[in-house]
């Protein structure tokens, strides 16, 4: 099983922690605000696309909203799938980082 | 800071819905506009706006580009090299983007105006079920079939009659004898779609001298006043008042008019004598328009004619079809069109040539880029053997060759918008050229250059990308035989289609000079036809030709009804013994006593209209040679015929066929008998008068200040018949001057061709005709060596040409009863002009090189 890449791993985070109103503009703010990264709204689009088609995020459409001019947004939501993905992904992180000689030391250097 | 003008221009919206769905493209467009105002802020709005397209782009891209993200670097490469070589290879960069922009600018226009033609009467909304009903080979039929056929079938939904009003309007602010005026049955609003601005359809015709009128006659009748409620006075005699305001009408309709009025004034106009033309069978005098149901297809509907006709066959011969309203425009012209059509046919040759010629430019391209072919060789082997497949190559080439072409497109959009003015004024219409609001113009753009750089590549792509690194390392030229013989080729072929085009418009001006020669008058005395407006003057005209003859600057002079090159109106004619077959529409005008000699109309039997037998001003009648062959008399003198309104016509003479039409038809029989004083066709219309080519200035004057004595409301409306003649054929006379502008071009983009190779041969040469030069070559041996190759091939080329020329332009002068031949000096002629235009080309380099030192020549090791 393939392992998420860093955009997807970040994405989802960062749709968890704006917990069931996250949509493109909000994703990239926060990724922001974590990150001191501006991401291109491809940069979340692509990530987002295929999150979605592998079924780790629920695409929802709200009700038109007077500040989109009666348009609607699309919000997103981690599935039970996603959430699988990411521990999978942690649980890989630990394993990988542990073992490594103490490479705390070099920094401080 | 507002974001309400961040719409997306249509063209660029219809592209994206096509490869996006709706619902994603608007989060994407949401989104970004939600910190728009933040961006603008930020980066002030032109930034923001500039930010926001490449947000969209990027999206795009990373949509779309997943695959090729190694394309992506492999594209910058190719792209720097095709940059590289643009600018190394300046002349031949010019040349080719000359070349190739000038060959788009010409074809896009074409296109531009193809598509244009093609729209005409799109606008109605029920366009797609109105049909005009034609017969045989006239477009208007009788007065009662509209009415006929709707009782008759189902199908037919709504029925109205059009029908021309002649004439001219007067109020205070002037006098206008120019506006376009329709009478119309009331169901003609149903079927069309013509807006009214003020004013209400079902009353507002509903009373006979009532009018409605465009927004344009209505400023330049009234000014800013409220047309609604005035009058304006037609022709002297009644008054119309203006009871609602149309939309101005769009230009591409072949329904053109300032002007609508109700069939119930058209009635009122005729009088009581001539109502009955509203109500008959036995003429062609209206056009008549049928809406058909929904979901009824014209053919089915055509399939019940034959049945229909046979039931009035006693009354009228018909053999009816249906033209749909859009294709009318297109269809060519049936007798008494509305407006002058163009035929289909005409597009498709325009496009054809169109093609034709942006196929020269590409072969420009095709033969520059392989000339340059062991240039290229060396960096075609090394990335070969550094690991490029072929297929990298040839996507190379591609690239390179729609570089050219997306540069040639921007070169010609600047090009098309500056000749559209004179393109516009050349065609008589009014093409608008907006990219951004219009896809289907840019679709015409891109396709044009898509298609030119995909054409242009193909052989350079394919043959250099074939190239073996072994042989190029070795050294081993390329300037072999194959690719030498398809150089040849194209060079043939862009010549012969130059010589076609050159040939085409010879023909064309020969024909147009022929049917000059065949008219009337001549040049040491032109003919001035005075259009007579007054009502009064009409009726009364001999008082002015009594003072005008004094003058001894006039010649001679006649008065008629019609001018004698242009005589509408037709009656079926009957005669004693005649059988139904036989019956058939005769031409009739009424003219003064003296009209046979003043025209140098020849009288082949009997005599001409005379004073001395007062009969002669009721009852006589002179008919032209075809009228008798028709009839089918031996002596026709003394014999009776009638029409119209005129019964019991006695022949008093044969006149010798004259061409009342133009020279596309055969001569019509025509029947022509003295002015009446009354009733419709009561009255002078032209006088004509013959005066001294020498003085015209004077003599114009002369004829101002005399019609001014006699009626001073109007002013002197005067032609020359030989300008009016001329006229007649503005459309032959146009396409020959369109072909020439083509065969121009063509002439122009082949020399560029044959300049660009002669260069390189030239190069290629150097050694050769150094040692030629020493060993004792004069210059002008030089040249002619250099010269023959190319002269060779225009002249084979020319010769292949000449029988597709032939039977092309033989085919075209069938449309002519009258025709003249073409002659081999015509061709002769296209032959000659190409083989100079070639030579000059050539000249240029082969005199440089024959000039030049022959050391340096040998001196490249």
């Amino acid at each position: 099983m393939k392992l998420l890449s860093r955009a997807e791993e970040i994405i989802l985070l960062t749709i968890l922690k704006l917990d069931n109103y996250a949509y493109g503009v909000n994703i990239r703010e926060q990724i922001y605000r974590d990150t001191g990264d501006k991401w291109s709204f491809a940069s979340i689009y692509k990530p987002l696309d295929k999150l979605n088609r592998k079924h780790y995020v629920q695409k929802i459409k709200s009700d038109p909203l007077p500040e989109r001019g009666g348009k609607s947004r699309f919000y997103y939501k981690v599935t039970f799938e996603g959430k699988q993905a990411l521990i999978r992904l942690y649980e890989a992180q630990q394993k990988i980082w542990s073992g490594v000689p103490d490479i705390k030391l070099e920094f401080d250097q | 800071m507002d974001n309400k003008s961040l719409t997306l221009p249509k063209t660029v919206d219809f592209i994206l819905k096509l490869f996006i769905k709706n619902d994603t493209l608007s989060e994407w467009t949401g989104d970004l506009q939600e910190i728009f105002s933040f961006q603008v802020r930020e980066r002030g709005l032109t930034k923001a706006r500039i930010w926001y397209s490449f947000q969209i782009l990027f999206i795009l891209l990373s949509f779309f580009k997943t695959q090729s993200e190694w394309g992506f670097i492999m594209f910058k490469n190719y792209l720097k090299v095709a940059l590289r070589n643009l600018r190394r290879q300046k002349i031949y960069s010019f040349i080719n983007v000359v070349g190739l922009s000038v060959g788009m600018t010409v074809s896009i226009l074409i296109f531009l105006l193809v598509r244009y033609e093609r729209s005409y009467d799109t606008f109605h909304q029920k366009a797609a079920t109105i049909c005009r009903v034609a017969d045989e080979n006239y477009s208007t039929t009788a007065a009662n079939l509209g009415q006929a056929l709707k009782q008759e079938f189902p199908e037919v939904k709504h029925a109205a009659r059009v029908v021309k009003l002649g004439g001219f309007l007067h109020n205070e602010k002037g006098f206008f004898n120019d506006t376009d005026m329709l009478c119309v049955d009331p169901e003609f609003f149903n079927m069309f779609s013509y807006p009214l601005i003020t004013g209400n359809l079902p009353d507002s015709l509903d009373q006979p001298f009532q009018v409605l009128i465009t927004q344009e006659l209505a400023t330049r009748l009234f000014g800013n006043n409220d047309p609604v409620g005035q009058t304006i006075n037609y022709n002297d005699r009644f008054d119309f008042a203006v009871n609602g305001v149309l939309q101005n009408i769009p230009e591409n309709t072949h329904i053109k008019f300032d002007m609508l009025v109700s069939m119930l004034t058209y009635k009122a106009l005729l009088g009581p004598d001539l109502e009955h033309f509203l109500n008959r069978w036995g003429s062609h005098d209206f056009w008549t328009y049928i809406q058909l149901q929904d979901n009824i297809k014209p053919i089915q509907l055509e399939e019940k004619f034959p049945q229909f006709e046979t039931q009035y066959k006693d009354l009228e011969k018909m053999d009816l079809f249906l033209q749909p309203v859009r294709n009318i425009h297109l269809s060519g012209n049936l007798r008494f069109e509305m407006e002058t059509n163009t035929d289909v046919r005409n597009l498709y040759i325009l496009s054809t040539i169109a093609f034709l010629i942006l196929l020269i430019a590409c072969f420009n391209f095709m033969n520059l880029a392989t000339a340059q072919v062991t240039k290229r060789s060396k960096e075609v082997g090394l990335r070969k053997v550094v690991g490029s497949s072929r297929g990298q190559l040839i996507r190379q080439f591609f690239g390179e060759s729609m570089v050219f072409a997306l540069f040639a497109l921007g070169v010609s959009l600047l090009l098309v918008k500056i000749s559209l003015p004179a393109f516009n004024s050349f065609i008589q219409r009014n093409l608008e050229v907006d990219v951004f609001n219009d896809p289907g113009i840019l679709a015409i753009f891109l396709g044009t250059a898509f298609f030119t750089g995909f054409v242009s590549g193909c052989y350079p792509a394919l043959f250099l990308s074939s190239f073996q690194p072994m042989r190029i390392l070795k050294g081993d030229k390329f300037g072999s035989k194959k690719s030498l013989i398809f150089r040849n080729v194209l060079v043939v072929f862009q010549f012969s289609i130059t010589i076609f085009l050159i040939f085409c418009s010879l023909v064309v001006f020969n024909q147009l000079r022929f049917l000059k020669d065949k008219s009337f008058g001549n040049v040491e005395n032109p003919i001035v036809n005075i259009f007579i407006s007054d009502a009064q003057l009409r009726s009364n005209p001999r008082p002015l030709e009594n003072e005008l003859r004094k003058n001894a600057l006039i010649i001679n002079l006649t008065s008629s009804f019609n001018l004698p090159i242009s005589i509408p109106t037709g009656n079926n004619v009957t005669w004693e013994g005649q059988t139904e077959e036989e019956k058939f529409m005769i031409r009739q005008t009424n003219v003064d006593y003296n009209f046979t000699d003043f025209y140098g109309i020849e009288i082949v039997k009997g005599r001409t209209f005379n004073k001395v037998f007062s009969t002669d001003r009721d009852l006589a009648v002179l008919i032209n040679e075809t009228a008798v062959r028709r009839i089918g008399w031996e002596d026709p003198i003394g014999k009776r015929i009638n029409y119209g309104v005129n019964e019991g016509m006695v022949v008093i003479g044969v006149i010798k066929d004259f061409n009342h039409k133009p020279l596309y038809d055969e001569i019509e029989p025509l029947a022509i008998s003295l002015i009446q004083d009354s009733g419709y066709f009561g009255g002078v219309n032209y006088i004509s008068i013959k005066i001294s080519a020498d003085h015209i200035p004077k003599t114009l004057e002369f004829l101002e200040k005399t019609l001014k004595k006699f009626s001073s409301r109007f002013p002197l409306n005067y032609s020359f018949l030989d300008e009016l003649i001329e006229a007649r054929y503005q459309t032959e006379r146009k396409m020959g001057r369109s072909i020439t502008y083509m065969a121009i071009i063509a002439v122009f983009l082949a020399c560029m061709g044959i300049f660009g190779l002669s260069l390189f041969t030239v190069e290629e040469k150097t050694k050769e005709i150094g040692i030629r030069k020493i060993l004792g070559a004069t210059a002008s041996n030089i040249v002619f060596i250099l010269s023959k190759e190319f002269v060779k091939w225009v002249v084979i080329g020319a010769l292949l040409t000449f029988p597709i020329a032939w039977i092309v332009m033989n085919k075209w002068l069938q449309n002519f009863a009258y025709r003249t031949n073409i002659g081999f000096d015509a061709f002769a002629l296209a032959l000659a002009l190409s083989i100079v235009v070639a030579f000059l080309a050539v000249s240029f380099q082969s005199i440089r090189a024959a000039l030049g030192n022959p050391i340096n020549a040998i001196r490249h090791e």
